[in-house]
């Protein structure tokens, strides 16, 4: 029914050469119906628009029937590991420095629940695995002299939460008493090189990884030294000596090769590493074969690596691609759908990201915008509410993204700009850099670029793509 | 077992090692195995921080006075949060299905009341009601929507602070927080305070009086929002609470209901015919309308500036009556020419229940003229609409045997009898319906 207000008005009008919208004379009948039922239909229309507007956002429902799925759950807590953490909380509060907690038998099987609650988090990207962490460890995790291996989980729980001084305080313990198991000492050096390497104090970082190719570690053998070699050649690669960096890790990868059946992870994770130095050296066809390498060596790779090759399709110009590698990522039912027919535009932008980690969604719907795909702006609106979300719960730590979100998705450079430069404050990583450098010259801030600078100078950093942004960046 | 006996990270879990496994002899090989599949892992950089487990705590202060509060409370919890701890997924599938949730709802509403204390003034808020199973979508999924109306009743001190202890997966996830949301009827969603809620924490305090104007003392959790309350939003507030109460009002409608149903229609003494003209509808329908309009407007604003406050328990007895005798009057007309005059009699006692409503939605702080010309606008839109969408359909059908004798007299006897049951539940103060 018609309800065109424009008209209306104008016919309110008095004028001689129209007649009155709802007249009143006697054999008006028919058309005063009309008139009525109009006018009455308009308003029914404005209070039910009002009632909509009321509703939006808060609309519980309830499913039409009991068979209805409602929530995947992709990985499930198996029974041991529910009886587990119910054991050693139902029984009393977390224990206290003074009550010896349980057996070492517990210990030995929360330690690997811990462990396994990790690897989990790394490779769905999904932060409630660490809560599980945390629990399983919980009546270690307030001891101020925990159990080494609790305290190398707490340093990884913590570093994940973006507790970088907690995490640090962990690791230095471990490092610096050297009483604790061989292996968890060279994994404490290790995350503790990866942790300083982030915070950008690359010359300390370097030491850490240099500490695990002293005699102490010889008794534990070439796989070691590898991952030593492999932490090295990243931290120098950083500070500039990129030919060294890439001729040890040419070297490690001969060594790692020659082995049969060597670990996948460990190949999957020196080909990374070549990739981003070739990247970074702006060898950007190398760069691809590396890491075609590393997702070919480890096809179900963490969120990381797939997040680093995305982005190096998307500076390529490859954002079919995208969607390709990503069709992997979310819920199994979507996964399927979307590899079925990767190119197809019909496939709903929340059901690919559903389940799909923040990280990976948001290099999705770049991938959907730069092909101008019709699920773009429902994956920008996604990624807005769960940027939202994170925030009321007074989480900072998806800076990165959501910076990078107001920058290629929505367009809005100086609010990018600020959250860029309070990531750099926290991180210092290639990919911060390389934010804050794009962020300061879209927002036309080339003065926000001055602590980048400074810091590029003053650690010899070498990065081919900061030259492209700003030629200031690399000499 | 070679050095790389565990090519997958994922898989790092069988290789139990970390130097606890008895087999010393292979101890050491075990665990640098799986700390090289572990720290290949570790030193890749953090994947970006995703959403953690989060639960959304609404609450809304309906009423507050120093003899007690009436509060409105919504919890959202996540079902993999729930599942959890109480392991929903009866037939382990890896999906939820809404039967497996529903079947175990009286334990997830446990679970709630364990994990969420509320109390004023050292006594705990009683649950006065429980809205049936819901669900809604967040960002990273489905949630379980617990809905409670609770009564803390205080000291009589009017204190007016609500405490609040939260404790929710404290043992199977301390990453868990609870967001909260603190407001006042009236106020729109986005207003009020924000506070986040650490499972094991010490309790918080909130106040109870408008939080718009509130202090927050010395808890650094509690931050007013940036969004305060216009007049305008609180306005608009009043307006929707106004439509949605006409709306859901069965007693209100129906009264309408039953006073529009014979305004198409003429009575003669062979029964009701189909009104030949529009015109004298429409001006009955008006007539009608106005004569309700004006009169619970009148005492909508006497009952709200406190000029008049009968008892409750008469005034929705009488609107129980004034619904009999409009649907009594459609199966054996009395009233006549009068009716518009009857109607403005009832209409007066329909406001004092319209007034009762915005009461118990609580008039919040600052001027009076904003809750009651909201409400009013309302009330009258909701009603407006309710006229138009019955009367052009009545018109069209007004000469159908289907109107005159299965709408119009089968309604009406409906509407009666169950106005009926309603003046015994009022007057006699029974309980005789199942809870809506």
């Amino acid at each position: 029914m018609g309800c065109n207000t424009s008209s209306g008005l104008q016919q309110r009008m008095p004028s001689p050469r129209h007649r009155p919208a709802c007249p009143a004379g006697r054999r008006a009948g028919l058309r005063s119906w009309r008139c009525w039922a109009a006018v009455l239909s308009c308003l029914g229309a404005v209070v039910g628009a009002l009632g909509a507007v009321g509703a939006a956002g808060a609309a519980p429902f309830t499913p039409p029937s009991d068979d209805e799925v409602v929530q995947k759950l992709p990985y499930r807590l198996d029974a041991s590991i529910r009886k587990l953490w119910q054991d050693s909380t139902v029984s009393g509060s977390p224990a206290g420095p003074t009550s010896p907690p349980a057996s070492a038998a517990t210990l030995a099987q929360a330690v690997q629940a811990a462990r396994d609650a990790i690897e989990r988090s790394r490779q769905f990207g999904d932060p409630r695995e660490l809560g599980l962490a945390q629990a399983v460890l919980a009546p270690w995790w307030q001891l101020s002299d925990p159990p080494a291996a609790v305290r190398l989980l707490r340093a990884t729980v913590r570093q994940s939460q973006h507790d970088f001084q907690g995490a640090l305080q962990d690791l230095r313990w471990l490092s610096s008493r050297g009483d604790a198991a061989l292996p968890i000492l060279a994994q404490a050096w290790l995350t503790q090189a990866a942790l300083q390497q982030l915070q950008g104090q690359l010359a300390a970082a370097q030491a850490s990884c240099q500490a695990l190719l002293g005699p102490d570690f010889a008794p534990m053998g070439g796989s070691v030294a590898r991952a030593a070699q492999v932490c090295l050649a990243e931290a120098l690669s950083l500070q500039g000596r990129t030919q060294a960096a890439e001729q040890l890790l040419a070297a490690v990868a001969a060594d790692q090769g020659s082995r049969p059946g060597s670990a996948a992870a460990t190949e999957s994770w020196i080909e990374l590493v070549r990739a981003e130095i070739a990247e970074r050296r702006g060898q950007d066809q190398v760069a691809g074969q590396h890491y075609a390498r590393a997702l070919a060596a480890r096809p179900q790779s963490d969120v990381y690596t797939r997040a680093a090759y995305a982005d190096w399709l998307l500076r390529q110009g490859q954002p079919a691609q995208v969607i390709r590698l990503l069709s992997t990522a979310g819920d199994p039912d979507s996964r399927e759908a979307s590899a079925a027919n990767p190119g197809r535009t019909t496939v709903r932008a929340n059901d690919v990201l559903q389940g799909m980690p923040d990280a990976l969604a948001l290099r999705q719907a770049i991938a959907w915008q730069q092909l101008g795909a019709p699920q773009a702006s429902a994956a920008a609106a996604e990624l807005q509410a769960r940027f939202a979300e994170a925030r009321q719960r007074g989480d900072l730590s998806h800076a990165r993204e959501e910076a990078r979100y107001l920058l290629d998705i929505r367009g809005q450079a100086s609010a990018a700009l600020r959250l860029a430069q309070a990531q750099w404050a926290q991180q210092k990583e290639p990919a911060d850099a390389l934010l804050l450098a794009r962020a300061a010259v879209a927002a036309g801030q080339p003065q926000a670029l001055a602590p980048l600078l400074a810091f590029v100078r003053d650690v010899g950093w070498v990065d081919a793509r900061l030259g492209v942004i700003a030629p200031e960046l690399q000499r | 077992m070679s050095a790389d006996a565990c090519p997958d990270s994922a898989r790092a879990g069988a290789c139990n090692g970390l130097g606890m496994s008895s087999r010393s002899t292979h101890w050491r090989r075990i665990a640098m195995v799986w700390m090289l599949a572990l720290c290949t892992l570790l030193l890749a950089k953090p994947a970006a921080a995703h959403k953690a487990s989060d639960a959304y705590l609404t609450l809304e202060v309906a009423e507050s006075q120093p003899e007690g509060s009436l509060l409105r409370q919504r919890l959202d919890i996540h079902l993999r949060d729930l599942d959890r701890e109480l392991d929903l997924d009866s037939n382990a599938d890896g999906a939820l299905s809404w039967g497996e949730v529903r079947s175990r709802w009286p334990d997830i509403q446990a679970l709630a009341a364990r994990g969420l204390m509320l109390s004023a003034n050292g006594a705990p808020c009683t649950v006065q009601a429980s809205a049936a199973p819901q669900l809604d979508h967040h960002s990273d999924g489905t949630y379980a929507v617990l809905q409670t109306q609770l009564r803390c009743v205080g000291d009589g001190a009017g204190e007016g602070r609500l405490q609040i202890g939260y404790s929710l997966f404290e043992r199977s996830d301390p990453g868990h927080r609870g967001v909260l949301r603190l407001r006042h009827a009236g106020q729109g969603a986005e207003q009020g305070l924000a506070a986040l809620l650490v499972p094991g924490a010490a309790p918080q305090w909130l106040p109870l009086q408008a939080a718009a104007s509130a202090t927050l003392g010395s808890n650094p959790a509690v931050q007013p929002d940036e969004l305060g309350s216009s007049e305008t939003q609180r306005f608009f507030g009043f307006l929707e609470q106004g439509v949605h109460h006409i709306l859901i009002g069965l007693d209100h409608v129906l009264f309408l209901l039953a006073l529009l149903l014979p305004a198409v229609l003429v009575h003669s003494k062979s029964g009701w015919q189909a009104a030949p003209a529009l015109r004298p509808v429409v001006v009955d329908v008006l007539k009608l309308v106005t004569a309700f309009t004006l009169a619970h407007s009148i005492t909508l604003a006497l009952a709200v500036l406190d000029i008049l406050n009968p008892p409750s328990r008469w005034i929705e007895s009488i609107i129980a009556a004034s619904v009999v005798l409009a649907a009594l009057n459609n199966l054996k007309p009395v009233l006549g020419a009068r009716r518009w005059l009857v109607t403005f009699a009832f209409g007066l006692v329909h406001g004092f229940g319209f007034a009762g409503a915005l009461k118990d939605i609580g008039l919040g702080s600052g001027s009076l003229a904003v809750p009651l010309l909201g409400f009013n606008l309302g009330v009258e839109l909701g009603q407006l609409a309710l006229v138009a969408l019955f009367v052009p359909l009545a018109w069209a059908w007004r000469a159908s045997w289907a109107y005159n004798t299965a709408v119009l007299r089968g309604g009406s006897a409906a509407i009666a009898l169950l106005a009926m049951v309603w003046l015994a539940e009022r007057v006699f103060d029974l309980s005789l319906l199942p809870a809506v």
